[in-house]
């Protein structure tokens, strides 16, 4: 296995290079860059450290196995997310985690968290919030608000309708807007 | 507050957003890709598979051609 000398000095197309190659050194510092990040995106959807650490290694083999398919056209961080995310919806998917929410379409009424009540929270506050939802608007409330996917994006990716992921997002918003509230009483 | 402000809010805070790892992480990941051969030294396994084979392939056909059926009855006839 080809080694590359000191890999902070590389740049982030040099390191991309070198994966390719296979320079475990370079693959390494990938890691280093991006893996706690990762870990925290696995976490939001599975909501367990164990199985979040177990996705993060999967997508990390598969970023390694697949990373000459990545055309350098668009940022590369985006690209890998994407792969995370993958991994941790086939997991739920697997584990039939999806398949209890997917059918909710009614309406119902929004209720928002206050702005402020957002900004005084932590982000491990947020995170531990987001983890007690259930796991189909977990998962659609991190599809929407944090990777940015829009409703229909969501609706092809999970195999619902529009509406569902709509209104599934809307439950999320309304359970922590009350779980916020509950915080500040 | 509307939906691209909760975004906006929860993406400042929780994208960038980091884990703690155990201290030897890694170990477990290098340990994993040491077992999964690459993707282009698998092509190369198939390619010099598939050259092989075709190189016995013709070394059987040439060998199994029957090389006598050819008369050299029309030389001899011109010796003669």
């Amino acid at each position: 296995m080809k080694e590359t000398g000191n890999t902070y000095d590389l740049t982030e197309s040099q390191l991309i290079d070198g994966c390719i190659r296979g320079d475990r050194r370079a693959q390494r510092r990938l890691y280093d860059l991006y893996a706690k990040r990762m870990a925290a995106l696995c976490m939001r959807y599975c909501g367990d450290y164990e199985v979040a650490l177990d996705l993060m290694h999967d997508g990390f083999i598969k970023l390694f196995t697949h990373i000459e398919s990545y055309s350098g056209q668009g940022f590369f961080e985006a690209w890998m997310r994407k792969i995370f995310v993958n991994t941790a919806l086939e997991y739920l998917r697997k584990n039939d985690a999806l398949k209890d929410s997917a059918d909710i379409e009614e309406d119902i009424q929004i209720m928002s968290p206050e702005p402020s009540a957002i900004d005084q929270l932590s982000a491990n506050e947020i995170m531990a919030l987001i983890e007690e939802l259930p796991t189909g608007f977990r998962t659609v409330f991190n599809l929407y608000v944090i990777e940015g996917y829009s409703h229909a994006e969501i609706a092809n990716i999970l195999q619902i309708n529009e509406s569902s992921s709509r209104s599934q997002f809307s439950r999320a918003r309304t359970i922590l807007q009350t779980k916020i509230t509950a915080l500040y009483k | 507050m509307t939906d691209h402000e909760l975004k906006q809010r929860l993406q400042e805070k929780l994208k960038f957003h980091e884990l703690d790892l155990p201290a030897n992480d890694w170990s477990a990941i290098e340990k994993r890709l040491s077992v999964v051969p690459s993707r282009i030294s698998v092509a190369w396994r198939w390619a010099m598979a598939a050259g092989a084979a075709a190189v016995i392939l013709i070394a059987i056909l040439l060998y199994t051609q029957p090389s006598n059926s050819l008369s050299t009855e029309p030389i001899e006839r011109h010796k003669n």
